[in-house]
């Protein structure tokens, strides 16, 4: 009988664990998704030749729109196939629902869980891991909507004295990354419209840069300094926190800019 | 003569509003509107010295001279003296087909008299209705002008006895339409009284012309015109010198037009939806000139050496070079470059311009046709003034390349001026198949459209046929069904339903419209529609194609943040409907329920628009769907031998005769027929009636296409446009 496995890859190459390898390489087809995130050197060539096999990118559509028919036809054929996915695959991504759908068609299943952002951006920062409230994505205006859920979610995570871990808006395949200047700058403008002081001036947030990467940047300080500071090349992701312990008081001061 | 004066002289008048007319020239096409305005301004228009020596005549596209129509509207200023005081009256000439109507739709909103041209041997036709009605929905009042009565004396030869039946009349059926459609309170004084010179009657052509109280003045009468033209060219020249037209229109229009501060007082409360009791409502009421600065934008003309110079209504304040304004359709500002003022067919720069006059500014770049410009520190409290209703919709269309591939850069640059001048030419790009479209009120504006592209712009193209536009609409209702996200994590759930034709008519009408108040266009649905009230207060959007959609839900989490979006997956489901890819009209959306996934990264528009849309395309899909296709009304005098053949040309063309009238030896038909069937029409009927027919076409209704004809019609236009050529079934548009 034919198997899907959902893989996660972890953020880089190395991330990858000895059961996503063996699995990878048990597998007669590999897709690779590589339009919900980025990792800093996984592409369908570095991993190729790592597995020593071709690696089939998929595209957003083919998930989407048609269904994930290009997996399941695959299987059909009596492939094993291999979902390769930055990250975990069932964390900050959608796919849970490619996984129900085969689920409902009988195939046997398999998930090799990865090392996600968000496991990365809370160990990195210092911050104790049960204190962090709901997550939100700050995404760019669109038809000149601004989506105002993320900061309707620091205020919530506020007022119960929780940080928030932001994720920013990403399309790899359209070419978006946002910065975490255009997301401050996004929050800032929400604030100026609401004016519930929910983002401040001089609050000081957290901003990690590619996280876990080589030249990975963390930087703690005011929004107002952050919001023009170069942090260099995507992802970024912003941890605005909530009521300090001192001890995690004293993890962010190892960051801080002032 | 034509005056010489000063622009100071005239900036002088202009500042003393009392001395100011505004006035159209509006009438059936070739009526003789711009016959009239030509000789009005060659007898009456005003010159600086400097340009004096170049050509007088109204500046003629050539397009317009050989094919002797007017297909845009010109402003011009005249100068005339009464009773020993001088006035400026700024007059437009309008176009009279009905293809060009919008031109005339929009130059009404800036005027406060029209001058009704009758052609004494057509008599009132369908477009003369047509305009009078929208003249009196502005609270623009009317005066008549009965033109070409040379013809009656040359060529129907009739006595002065029958020349008078005849005026009485056209008079009679004037002031039958100023009494159905004016309204209470206007049309009692409205009403053309002959004695007391509200209707001039005469001839454009040979000069002459007279209302009922100048001919008593200079003792002339019809036998007298008779007479004249009995002696040939010197007897008509004759006339002419005793009852010169212009003076007598002119003295008309300075006796009966009220100045714009008289006009101003009742026709804001028509055109403007604000509260006439705020400061800028005051000071458009009392037309201040000291007041915020409120212009209505009624033209766009775009000047191969100056740009794009914007002509409008000064309605309130004084504008002046230099001045920033706000933009309210475009939320933009600009800064006025140049203010300049009409002196005769030219514009002459002028320091600043006063309320109630017609201006011509450079700088306005962003302003539109239809655009409000208001002082930057009223860009908040201006209120729009009323949305223009226009009488006829774009229906044919026509692909567009240029014969030489290296024209493409140009022909998007020329494309976009020609859209900009005319805002009833819709150009549409598709990015897909790389065609051009424009879209047009009829086949004559289309093809004058190519000429001005060959002639204006040295560029030719290369057209396909003629393009009707059609509408997709329903007969039915439909259940409830789902639509899902592509990323299956958002779903709708929305029924569709045929939109009552009371709610399409208010709609039509602008009595309903989309920045309504809800409250108060839930009680007039309620009221005059017999709407639920839940249904009436849940609209959230009204398309202009007349789709409605309503939200019937409750509670539902996150639908506050996404329902901008939600309405985009509205629109863009009626701008191309599932059976061939045409608008959707005529459609009731309800919103049941939806759920909506948490976060905006797996809600964008991406997600939601195919969601919205999927699910209205599968319930339009089961209500018995349909193409409408436009209908045209035709209003055809002919004599009484050819009636037979006139009606038979219309009916093997699926078209229905409605009435006929006899008047005289002349049937008059009024019948319907669709656009789809009268490419060629005007040559089938003059060849049917040796040429001894008039007609006016107008634009009708929409209508289901016959079912026989659908299956084919669809698979046509899906063929054209590139589409698999069977239309989808719902299944296609329910996935897991
Ligand atoms: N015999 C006669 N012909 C006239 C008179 N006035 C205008 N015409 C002719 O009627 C035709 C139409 O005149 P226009 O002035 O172009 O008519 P129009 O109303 O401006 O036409 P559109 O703008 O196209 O609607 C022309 O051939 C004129 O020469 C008139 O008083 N007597
Ligand atoms: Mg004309």
């Amino acid at each position: 009988m034919v198997w899907l496995a959902f893989v996660g890859l972890g953020l880089k190459l190395k991330h990858l664990t000895l059961e996503a390898l063996e699995v990878l390489k048990d597998s007669d087809v590999v897709f690779l998704d590589s339009y919900t995130s980025v990792g800093e050197d996984i592409t369908v060539k570095s991993l190729g030749s790592l597995l020593g096999k071709p690696i089939r990118q998929i595209a957003r559509y083919e998930i989407e729109e048609e269904n994930g028919k290009i997996i399941f036809d695959a299987l059909n054929k009596g492939l094993n196939v291999s979902f390769a996915v930055i990250g975990d695959p069932f964390i900050a991504t959608t796919h849970i629902v490619l996984l129900l759908e085969a689920v409902k068609r009988g195939i046997e299943i398999r998930i090799v869980h990865g090392i996600s952002i968000y496991s990365v951006a809370i160990s990195c920062s210092g911050l104790m891991a049960y204190k962090f409230g709901k997550t939100a994505t700050v995404v760019y205006p669109k038809d000149n909507i601004t989506f105002e859920y993320p900061y309707n979610v620091i205020k919530e995570n506020k007022e119960r004295e929780l940080h928030t871990l932001l994720l920013l808006d990403l399309d790899a395949e359209k070419g978006v990354f946002m910065s975490a200047n255009d997301a401050l700058k996004i929050l800032l403008s929400i604030e100026a419209k609401r004016r519930e002081n929910v983002i401040k001036d001089n609050e000081k947030v957290l901003v990690i840069a590619r996280a876990s990467s080589k030249n990975q940047k963390c930087v703690y300080g005011p929004v107002r300094k952050l919001v023009t500071m170069d942090f260099s090349k995507p992802p970024h992701v912003i941890i605005i926190p909530g009521k300090l312990h001192f001890i995690e008081e004293e993890a962010l001061r190892r960051f801080s800019i002032e | 003569m034509v005056k010489y004066k000063m622009v100071e002289d005239v900036l002088k008048i202009m500042n003393n509003i009392e001395q100011v007319r505004n006035i159209g020239i509006i009438a059936h096409v070739d009526h003789g509107k711009t016959t009239t305005s030509d000789h009005l301004l060659m007898a009456a228009g005003i010159l600086s010295p400097k340009v004096a020596g170049e050509a007088l005549a109204l500046d003629y596209l050539d397009v317009e001279q050989r094919r002797g129509i007017t297909v845009k509207s010109a402003n011009i200023s005249l100068y005339h003296e009464y009773e020993g005081k001088p006035y400026v009256i700024n007059l437009i000439d309008t176009p009279g087909h009905v293809d060009f109507s919008g031109k005339v739709t929009r130059a009404l909103r800036v005027l406060d008299g029209a001058l009704v041209v009758v052609d004494a041997v057509e008599g009132v036709m369908t477009q003369t209705e047509t305009v009078l009605r929208q003249a009196l929905e502005e609270r623009v009042r009317p005066l008549l002008y009965i033109n070409k009565v040379d013809r009656l004396i040359k060529e129907l030869r009739l006595t002065p006895q029958q020349i008078q039946e005849r005026i009485v009349q056209i008079i009679k059926e004037i002031n039958g339409l100023i009494e159905t459609f004016g309204e209470p309170g206007f049309k009692e004084k409205w009403k053309l009284n002959v004695a007391k010179g509200m209707v001039a009657i005469g001839s454009a052509k040979d000069g002459w012309g007279f209302t009922v109280p100048y001919a008593a003045k200079v003792g002339i009468k019809f036998s007298d015109v008779v007479e004249a033209y009995k002696k040939g060219p010197e007897g008509v020249k004759e006339l002419a010198k005793i009852v010169p037209l212009h003076v007598s229109l002119l003295d008309m229009i300075v006796r009966f037009v009220p100045n714009p501060k008289i006009a101003q007082r009742y026709r804001i409360p028509r055109i403007w939806r604000g509260n006439v009791s705020t400061e800028i409502g005051k000071a458009m009421l009392e037309c201040n000139p000291e007041g915020p600065t409120v212009i209505f934008v009624n033209n766009i003309n775009i000047d191969r050496h100056a740009g794009l110079v914007a002509t409008g209504r000064i309605f309130s304040g004084t504008v002046k070079t230099g001045d920033e304004v706000w933009l309210i359709q475009a939320r933009t500002k600009n800064r006025v470059l140049q203010v300049s003022l009409y002196m005769g067919p030219h514009r002459e720069i002028a320091e600043r311009i006063p309320a109630g006059n017609i201006v011509a500014l450079l700088g306005v770049d962003q302003a539109r046709a239809g655009e409000t410009l208001v002082s930057l520190g009223f860009k908040d409290a201006m209120v729009p003034f009323e949305k223009l209703r226009y009488i006829s919709e774009p229906v044919v269309t026509m692909a567009i390349e240029p014969k030489n591939s290296r024209d493409l850069p140009k022909l998007i640059d020329i494309l976009r001026k020609m859209s900009i001048e005319d805002p009833n030419l819709v150009v549409k790009i598709n990015e897909e198949t790389g065609e051009y479209l424009i879209s047009g009120m009829g086949h004559l504006h289309l093809e004058i459209v190519l000429t001005l592209m060959k002639e204006n712009y040295g560029i030719e193209v290369i057209p396909s046929p003629p393009i009707i536009v059609y509408r997709e609409s329903i007969r039915a209702g439909s259940r409830v069904f789902e639509g899902k996200s592509p990323n299956k994590h958002n779903k709708f759930y929305i029924s569709v339903e045929p939109l009552d034709e009371t709610a399409v008519k208010l709609i039509q009408e602008g009595v309903i419209t989309d920045d309504q108040d809800p409250r108060v266009r839930a009680k007039i649905l309620r009221e005059q529609a017999g709407w639920e009230t839940d249904e009436a207060r849940g609209i959230i959007a009204i398309d202009e194609r007349i789709n409605v959609f309503v939200d019937k839900t409750r509670g539902v989490q996150h639908l506050r943040e996404v329902k901008d979006t939600i309405i985009g997956g509205f629109r863009y489901a009626m701008a191309e409907g599932p059976l061939a890819h045409e608008p959707v009209r005529g459609l009731k959306v309800i919103l049941h329920d939806a759920i909506i996934h948490e976060d905006p990264a797996h809600r964008g528009p991406a997600q939601i628009y195919p969601a919205v849309r999927n699910a209205i395309f599968a319930g339009m899909l089961i209500s018995k769907p349909t193409l409408l296709e436009p209908i045209q009304k035709l209003d055809i005098k002919t004599p009484m031998e050819y009636m037979g053949n006139v009606a038979r040309i219309i009916t093997q063309r699926r078209g229905r005769i409605i009435t006929v009238l006899q008047q005289g030896p002349i049937v008059r038909i009024f019948a319907e027929i669709p656009v789809a069937e009268s490419m060629d029409l005007a040559s089938v009927l003059r060849s049917a009636t040796a040429g001894k027919v008039f007609w006016g076409t107008e634009f009708s209704k929409w209508s289901p296409v016959p079912d026989s004809l659908l299956p084919e019609i669809i698979r046509k236009i899906r063929e054209r446009k590139g589409l698999k050529p069977e239309p989808p079934r719902p299944e296609d548009f329910i996935g897991y």
